[in-house]
């Protein structure tokens, strides 16, 4: 030690080291031990920077599209894209995979030509401007809720109206049109788009994230992944350490995070096509994404499903304009959660929380009323579909009550 | 004595989770006072030191394979997480709370006193370096308060150890002509509020004992 660290030593001593409380230590150590259970070493190799497998010559790329679609066409397809010892424990998750030996290999490549050739398309629409913040959207959502799981059940539409900067929504309530203003103000012009998402997810904020994301895929992975942790460590500081410390893989937070994001701005008519494009190249880059080509979602139209858990929360990305269109969850075959299980808490399935996330108050009341109920032992078969929000229509009309 | 935790370097890297155990079991402590003499809050302390070792697991492939101790890396994952802790220190204190009852342990009323005194002393300390940088305050705190040497702390922050020095200089420099009396008269100047200790004889002692003597 120099002479310069003695003084500073010897004029700001801090206090004396304490242990931690008693009982403290071992808690917390039961609970990384647990947390390193559940998350178990993965190759150690980078992803960040790491790399990438060669383009698969077109004629194998039409092969395995074909194959993938013959699954599709089957019901869902359910892969083993990820290593089993990466999955949550048991509960809600199936334990043996319909998927043959290679199959997962070439969903996860079908998975990262779709994104990429998404990500081509929505490069191509160059660039369109951020609506102003006061610019009304109206939006039309057609809903499926299995019978018995999910209360309403059957299909209904939706619609609403939202400013984009989210201060204020319209509904019609008793055949009226009735305005309501957001209890958060919004964020001031110097607020940093990562400071404002985090305050409230709106379809600016939203908008205004991933038109900050940078456009190379592993550097958006750096940031997402960095974001994704720190809300863990909310998690945790909300008072939930088992929820906190979730049974997922580094790439599923990563992609549920991106999803959110994806989700939120996809109200407000989707992000910048060329940070749009770029999400979608940083998924094609994750492992253990696949795809599920040719799905009819419920408002009729057509839809390719991303995910990252095999399949059964998906993405739903229209196949023509590669926009979000929306989201939707399949049976586990085993029921998602028990009504002891926090409405709100990570305990809940991933396309729950992401449905919770990126809800509007009166969807989420709905949602959660039905997410209450007991699971009883007539839950839905594995790959039934469970329940799904799609936007069916999404436009700028200059006030509430317009179309 | 050697600490433990250079030869368990290639197997905490590896994913061996007794590794990382044992890792926990020797630089929890040392983690949870750095993050108290960063956050100033106790219980902030103890979710900075939870995250911490949550976060060296899921980086642990950023462990190089040859060096010497892990506890440096451990306090700047550790200064990092605390640089946010500010903002979320109402949630931290429900998260405590919580996790006090759901864990069903024990009291520990008898430490309590003491613990109030750390925290009106390291909130002087913390007014009377007030004029730092939170980058020189963070060098300090590894230098001066951790015990880390100049390599250590570069390693920690992930900065030339040249960065160390000169931030560490400065910090001298700027606080040069701050005494002990004015270190006393600023800790009589503390406000008061909701849960804050007025300053009284814990702060006197501000030439107590350092962290570093009390581990010899």
């Amino acid at each position: 030690m120099n002479a310069e660290h003695a003084d500073l030593e010897a004029r700001f001593a801090a206090p004396a080291e304490r242990d931690l409380p008693p009982g403290r230590h071992d808690r917390h150590r039961e609970i990384l031990m647990s947390h390193m259970l559940t998350r178990p070493p993965v190759s150690t190799t980078t992803r960040h920077g790491g790399s990438r497998s060669r383009r698969p010559p077109a004629r194998v790329l039409a092969a395995v599209a074909a194959a993938a679609v013959a699954a599709g066409a089957a019901g869902y397809a359910v892969t083993a894209a990820k290593t089993p010892a990466a999955r949550p424990p048991a509960a809600t998750r199936p334990t043996t995979s319909r998927t043959h030996p290679g199959q997962a290999a070439q969903q996860a490549v079908l998975a990262a030509e779709v994104l990429r050739a998404a990500a081509a398309h929505l490069a191509r629409e160059g660039v369109t401007g951020e609506p102003s913040p006061g610019q009304w959207i109206y939006y039309k959502t057609v809903d499926y809720g299995y019978p018995g799981v999910v209360d309403p059940a059957g299909v209904r539409t939706g619609e609403e109206w939202i400013t984009f900067s989210g201060s204020q929504t319209a509904y019609y309530q008793n055949g009226q049109i009735a305005t309501h203003t957001s209890p958060i103000p919004p964020p001031g012009p110097t607020v940093k788009p990562w400071e404002a998402w985090n305050t409230d997810a709106t379809p600016k904020t939203a908008y205004d994230v991933l038109a900050s994301l940078p456009t190379d895929p592993q550097a958006l992975l750096k940031v997402i992944a960095d974001q994704a942790a720190g809300q863990n460590a909310q998690n945790i500081a909300a008072g939930n350490p088992i929820a906190g410390v979730a049974p997922k893989t580094e790439a599923q937070r990563e992609f549920d995070y991106l999803t959110l994001i994806l989700w939120n701005a996809a109200i407000g008519l989707g992000g910048p096509p060329a940070a749009e494009a770029a999400a979608y190249q940083a998924m094609a880059a994750l492992p253990g994404i696949t795809v599920q080509q040719g799905i009819t979602d419920t408002a009729g139209g057509q839809a390719i499903g991303v995910s990252d858990d095999g399949g059964y929360d998906q993405l739903l990305i229209d196949p023509v304009s590669y926009h979000v269109i929306g989201i939707r969850q399949l049976s586990t075959g085993i029921g998602p959660m028990s009504a002891s299980q926090p409405i709100a808490s990570d305990r809940t399935t991933p396309g729950l929380r992401k449905l919770l996330a990126g809800l509007t108050k009166a969807e989420r009341a709905r949602l959660i009323t039905a997410a209450k109920q007991q699971r009883g032992p007539g839950y839905p078969p594995k790959g039934t579909l469970i329940q799904e929000i799609v936007y069916a229509q999404t436009v700028e009309v200059p006030a509430p009550g317009d179309r | 004595m050697d600490d433990p935790t250079s030869q368990l370097r290639g197997r905490a890297r590896a994913g061996d989770t007794d590794a990382f155990g044992a890792v926990f079991d020797a630089c929890a402590r040392s983690v949870y006072n750095h993050a108290f003499r960063l956050t100033g809050d106790w219980s902030a302390a103890e979710e900075v030191m939870a995250m911490t070792f949550l976060e060296a697991w899921r980086s642990r492939e950023r462990i190089a394979e040859d060096g010497g101790s892990l506890r440096p890396w451990l306090l700047g994952i550790a200064t990092n997480l605390a640089r946010g802790q500010r903002r979320a220190a109402r949630r931290q204190r429900n998260a405590l709370a919580r996790l006090a009852v759901a864990g069903d342990l024990p009291d520990f009323a008898d430490d309590v006193s003491g613990r109030l005194d750390d925290v009106a002393r390291i909130k002087a300390l913390h007014q009377a370096l007030g004029g730092l940088t939170r980058p020189e305050l963070e060098v300090l705190a590894l230098c001066v308060w951790s015990g880390l040497g100049y390599a250590e702390a570069a390693e920690a922050l992930g900065i030339p150890v040249g960065t160390v020095r000169s931030r560490l200089s400065r910090a001298r420099a700027k606080l040069g002509k701050l005494t002990e009396r004015e270190l006393r008269r600023t800790s009589r100047e503390l406000p008061t509020g909701p849960g804050q200790l007025v300053a009284g004889p814990a702060i006197a002692g501000l030439s107590g004992t350092s962290s570093k003597e009390a581990r010899r």
